[in-house]
């Protein structure tokens, strides 16, 4: 692969950012990022969850408006773009979340925006089809993808490719891939890399995220490092290796964010599965959870961590396999998994976490009312000594247990979550994502509640995709691999070139689909 | 040296709206207090226009109207508050209405109600499946239920419905307690029992929990299909209760009775601040909305005005209040 | 080029196949299709005047006005959004019509001023409903249902008696015949294969269905949603206006209970023809398929004698029948 990387392109800047800085509510997610495109080249963008990639690719596209710095695109300079204006210029997008209409052909998702129109304001769906197929045919695809063929019944590659196609199709030249290939089953990398190999052969800019350091040497011509909405450096992928990106990504004071490791020994087992199967997602899982430890879930996006969690509290169709909550066979549904004391804290706080519009008091007391009533009924006296304990307890801010929970940061709606199922009383907690989008010192201080609950003797698993996170925290690690275990790490073994390689490369682990 | 990006203008009300915290703070402060400060409005403007609305028996005629759509939209504000609706309350209404005064003649008034509530209980319970295990649309699923139910109707009276009301009937919503009709006292109790099922226990947790954010209430352990379900059920019987007090304030019982219902207990859960989206709403509120839309519709009465007026009125009022609880929920959730 | 897509498409994907693709993402309207012939194998079996032509034309011409309502409200439910106030659109129209032709003395020089002065009666309802929901945010059935109330009251305020005086000229727009075929039966056909190439080819249509499967997604592809919104509730208000104006031919008078429950047949009809309630699913052709059964459906009661009341009753069943098949969003109409 050296050849295609060590080629001689163009090298004309044709998108320049310059001190973006951008903050939300006080918090800076990007603080002075300074970055450029040339034509013909593919320029990675890396950096550990909440370093600011997203920020800056909104930034770019014009979702976001910054509060400082300069966009240069197209020959003008901007203090900030609009969606259209974006679009105009050029840039497109292939998220991870596909924005493609499922129940519409290929053809018709490629050209929404702009059908050929034919006679009579008429689209023309045969010169549709016609150019998704050759569109298609650039990106080495037209064998595969029937222009005509619904989107919903093609695979998740497949999908991908259409909507590369449909940023094409609008004429994008800088093109932004936002973690492509973490979605993807490892058999459609290939086709993958060569599509953007072959944009990239055409002239086109392409910014390219990824979690997985080895495609970054096998695809990108430069690399640009970011770290806690900075940019810590911008080079070239021919002078530089996997440590010395690591070291740039990472490098922070662990010891300052976690607490201390467990001092107690792994009581009994809480939680047992065994050959667990969920429809087309996960594949025949086994693991433990004892009292008093904290195993870490980790695996790359679509490796099942999600899924696994949710399957733990009945809230998953569960295909085959056992769960037993402390040695008995679990009835898997959510409510019989709250009363026995397994409880799923979701990453997705305002989907599934609290009710936003009800206050504090509300949502703590919500899972915990039969312990509070008093003749069937709940008496504001009887929740309110508990509330504020809970509350000061978890240091939720502003404590005032009649806000509403909405109107809370990220970090203290996550501590309201935690303390309404702390008052549960717990035996076993799944955290899925536990710290996303929370700020540095929230964090820690969840990190140190969750290393006090195990403490007593309750059983954690932390599904979580921020490394330095299950590092820190977990006392073993299992590592996911599209939907299978890929292998266990211990404390002393795990690193996250460890955990990468195991998330990332597993096929000899048999995990070859 | 740099451009500012110039966004074209164009007439688009809210284009670039960015509301200030005050302006979002009204329009809640509005749609919670709507119905209450339009409530005294009315009276000022009637006392005005209508002096006749304050005599003694048009007020006892709205307090009876009061209790009837007020006992219906409770049930309907409970539907509402768990991002539901129903469509058929007014042919459950009226079903009731038949079922008793139908069966009076041959057995006891005791087993004729049992019926009528066991009934509404089944229509209650086929809304509430349909919502909540099959997703069908609310609104679809319970105005299919509409069509079936009055099609039973039909076919069971074969379009002409006889028997008189019984006078149990008849005493529960017309007899005077003191100075205020029975139906307005069953109205109360009706009342009191569903906002202190709603604040003191674990059902009206639930409720709100479930309207607020389903998903949410589900990862808390709770069995939101089985509260969407018990919603719908207090939904249908609660309007059987309203066509008995109606049957018996009405005296007869034709094909007719009810049709309005629908509209109308759903404008005045809206009008006294519940909204569509779940999981906001109160009782207190619910009663101002009835109130404020009972005196409207009395007001066309007393000032002679033709009775279609009314019709035009409850439009009015629905889409007003929706609009105004649409744009509160959509600042409220930005 | 040396393979075209056609050829590659051949060789990649079995005959078979993509048999089974295209009955598995059209089973509703394959359904539907099956229940039609089953219903004419039926009805020819139990009376002999139901397979003769002038009966099946009858049956085309039957359908009409279900066909114009059906047409309007497929647009509004692919949007995933419903129109409520099409029967009393319909029947505003008709009454403002025949209260001009009667005003100015039946003259047959008023036919054309007055059809163009109804469609845009339709037209400035549509963008009332429109707007209301887009500026709003309000959910569109309630918006509708309050505006359909408005126009109840209106239209009662206009006449509460059929309205005599339309020119006899006018009525040959129900009655003219090429053959035995009557002229509205082959102005509707086109009208079908116009809402064909609309719903398939047009670049509105096609927005149509891109804000109903996600406005997201509709707005990241740079479609304009709230335009593309107003514009399918002006579609539905105008076929509505349409209907109404074919009403006031078929009737010869302007009927104050013109198209008595024809908004939920409408909708009724395209949801059984597999059109989503979500939005952003469903083919005309299904819409089709659904009016062509209901209207066989009645007429066949009819032509058995069936009484009315039990026809409702069938109705309802049917309905709970068909959205109790409802699945989740994910899995479609039926």
């Amino acid at each position: 692969m050296t050849e295609s990387t060590s080629t001689t392109h163009s090298t004309d800047t044709i998108l320049s950012l310059k001190d973006i800085q951008k903050t939300f509510g006080g918090i800076h997610a990007l603080s002075g990022v300074s970055f450029d495109l040339r034509e013909g080249e593919v320029h990675a963008l890396v950096g550990e969850n909440g370093a600011g990639k997203s920020t800056l690719i909104k930034t770019i596209t014009g979702a976001y408006v910054p509060d400082g710095g300069s966009i240069t695109v197209g020959g003008g300079e901007y203090e900030m773009l609009t969606p259209n204006q974006a679009r105009q210029l050029g840039i497109g997008v292939v998220y991870q979340e596909f924005n493609l209409l499922p129940d519409m052909p290929v053809a018709e998702n490629i050209f929404l925006t702009t059908p050929p129109m034919g006679r009579w304001g008429l689209i023309d769906t045969k010169k549709r089809a016609q150019q998704a197929y050759k569109l298609l045919e650039r990106l080495g695809a037209h064998k595969h993808i029937n222009p005509y063929a619904l989107v919903k019944d093609l695979t998740v590659g497949e999908q991908q490719i259409v909507e590369i196609a449909k940023a094409l199709a609008m004429d994008a030249h800088i093109l932004i891939m936002d973690e492509p290939s973490a979605v993807l089953p490892s058999r459609d990398m290939d086709r993958l890399y060569k599509v953007v190999r072959a944009l990239r052969d055409e002239g086109h800019g392409i910014i390219y995220i990824s979690h997985r350091l080895n495609e970054i040497f096998e695809l990108a011509d430069r690399v640009t490092v970011l770290k806690d909405g900075q940019t810590v450096a911008t080079k070239l992928v021919a002078k530089t290796d996997e440590d010395d990106l690591v070291r740039m990504m990472v490098g922070r004071e662990l010891t300052d964010m976690y607490p201390p490791v467990s001092t107690i020994e792994p009581g009994e087992v809480l939680l047992d599965v065994r050959d667990l199967c969920i429809e087309n997602t996960v594949f025949d899982i086994n693991f433990q959870v004892r009292a008093g430890e904290v195993v870490g879930l980790a695996g790359l996006g679509g490796s099942g961590r999600t899924t696994i969690a949710r399957a733990l509290v009945g809230l998953a169709d569960i295909i085959s396999g056992e769960i037993a909550y402390f040695g008995q066979p679990a009835r898997m549904t959510a409510a019989s998994a709250a009363r026995a004391g397994v409880v799923l804290i979701p990453e997705d706080r305002k989907a599934f976490g609290l009710i936003l519009d009800q206050s504090n008091r509300f949502n703590i007391t919500l899972p915990n009312l039969p312990q509070l009533e008093r003749w069937k009924m709940i008496l504001k006296r009887d929740e309110w000594d508990p509330v504020i304990r809970a509350i000061d307890d978890l240091g939720v801010r502003p404590p005032n247990p009649e806000l509403d929970s909405g109107s809370l940061s990220g970090g203290n709606q996550q501590k309201v979550v935690l303390a309404k199922w702390i008052m549960a009383r717990p035996k076993v907690i799944i955290f899925d994502e536990p710290t996303r989008g929370i700020d540095v010192g929230a964090k820690s201080e969840i990190y140190t509640r969750m290393r006090e609950i195990s403490q007593q003797g309750v059983g954690i698993i932390m599904a979580s995709s921020d490394l330095p996170e299950v590092l820190g925290m977990s006392d073993r690690i299992l590592v996911l691999h599209e939907g299978r275990m890929a292998g266990e790490l211990s404390r002393e073994e795990a690193s996250e070139e460890a955990i990468m390689k195991l998330a990332a490369v597993a096929h000899e682990n048999g995990a070859s689909a | 040296m740099t451009s500012t990006a110039i966004t074209k203008k164009r007439f688009n009300l809210f284009s670039g709206f960015r509301p200030s915290p005050r302006f979002v703070r009204g329009v809640d402060l509005a749609g919670q207090w709507a119905a209450p400060i339009m409530i005294l409005v009315v009276m000022v403007i009637a006392a005005i226009v209508a002096p006749a609305f304050f005599n003694p028996i048009n007020l006892k005629t709205v307090a009876i109207q009061v209790a009837v759509l007020g006992v219906v939209t409770i049930g309907q504000t409970l539907v509402l508050l768990n991002r539901s609706i129903d469509m058929s309350v007014s042919a459950v209404l009226a079903l009731g209405a038949v079922i008793v005064v139908q069966t009076e003649g041959g057995s006891s008034i005791v087993s004729s109600l049992v019926l009528a509530i066991a009934i509404a209980a089944l229509i209650g319970l086929a809304n509430g499946l349909l919502v909540a295990k099959r997703h069908v649309p609310p609104f679809v699923a319970t105005f299919g239920m509409l069509v079936f139910v009055g099609g039973a109707r039909l076919a069971y009276t074969k379009g002409q419905a006889s028997g008189t009301v019984p006078d149990f009937l008849r005493t529960i919503s017309i007899k005077p307690i003191g100075f205020i009709p029975a139906a307005l006292l069953v109205w109360l109790i009706v009342n009191a029992i569903v906002i202190f099922t709603l604040r003191y226990t674990r059902l009206g947790r639930w409720v709100y929990a479930v309207g607020g954010n389903p998903g949410a209430a589900r990862y808390a352990g709770i069995n939101v299909d089985w509260v969407l379900i018990s919603a719908h059920i207090a939904c249908s019987v609660l309007a059987i209760l309203g066509g008995l007090l109606l049957s018996g304030y009405i005296g007869y019982v034709d094909l007719r009775m009810g049709a309005d219902y629908n509209m109308n207990s759903i404008a005045a859960a809206v009008v006294g601040g519940t909204t569509f989206t779940g999981g906001r709403g109160n009782m207190f509120g619910t009663a101002a909305g009835v109130i404020l839309l009972i005196m409207l519709l009395n007001l066309v009465v007393v000032l002679g005005l033709p009775i279609h007026w009314q019709y035009a009125m409850q439009g009015a009022v629905l889409v007003l209040a929706t609009a105004l609880q649409g744009f509160r929920q959509f600042l409220l959730s930005r | 080029m040396a393979m075209t897509y056609e050829d590659t498409q051949k060789s990649a994907v079995p005959r078979w196949q993509r048999g089974v693709t295209f009955a598995r993402n059209n089973a509703a309207i394959l359904l539907i299709y099956l229940f039609i012939f089953l219903l004419i194998g039926t009805g020819s079996f139990f009376s002999d005047r139901f397979l003769t032509a002038s009966n099946l034309i009858n049956i085309m011409r039957q359908s009409i006005v279900l066909g114009l309502l059906a047409i309007g409200q497929t647009a509004v439910l692919l949007t995933g959004g419903m129109d409520i106030s099409q029967e009393m659109v319909a029947r505003l129209v008709g009454l403002i019509v025949a209260t001009l032709f009667a005003a100015t003395g039946s003259n047959p020089m008023m036919i054309l001023p007055l059809l163009l002065l109804g469609t845009t009666i339709g037209v400035a309802l549509g963008l009332v409903n429109g707007l209301l929901i887009t500026r709003t945010h309000a959910v569109p059935f309630i918006i509708t249902f309050g505006v359909s109330f408005l126009l109840r009251g209106i239209n009662l305020a206009i006449s509460t008696t059929p309205i005599r005086g339309i020119p006899d000229a006018y009525l040959t727009i129900y009655d003219s015949k090429i053959g035995i075929v009557p002229v509205n039966v082959i102005v509707m056909a086109l009208v079908w294969l116009i809402a064909w190439f609309f719903t398939t080819r047009s670049r509105l249509g096609r927005n149509i269905y891109a804000v109903g499967g996600s406005e997201r997604i509709a707005k990241l592809s740079a479609i304009r949603v709230n335009r593309t919104l107003v514009w399918a509730y002006v579609l539905s208000s105008v076929f509505a206006a349409l209907a109404g104006l074919f009403l006031l031919a078929r009737t010869g008078v302007g009927d104050p209970n013109a198209a008595q429950g024809m908004t939920f047949q409408a909708i009724v009809a395209a949801a059984v023809g597999g059109i989503s309630l979500y939005g952003g699913r469903g083919s005309i052709f299904g819409t089709l398929g659904g009016v062509l059964l209901l209207t066989l459906l009645s007429n066949f009661f009819n032509l058995m004698q069936i009484n009315i009341f039990y026809q409702q009753l069938l109705l309802g069943a049917i309905v709970l029948v068909a959205v109790s098949a409802y699945k989740s969003k994910d899995l479609g109409a039926l």
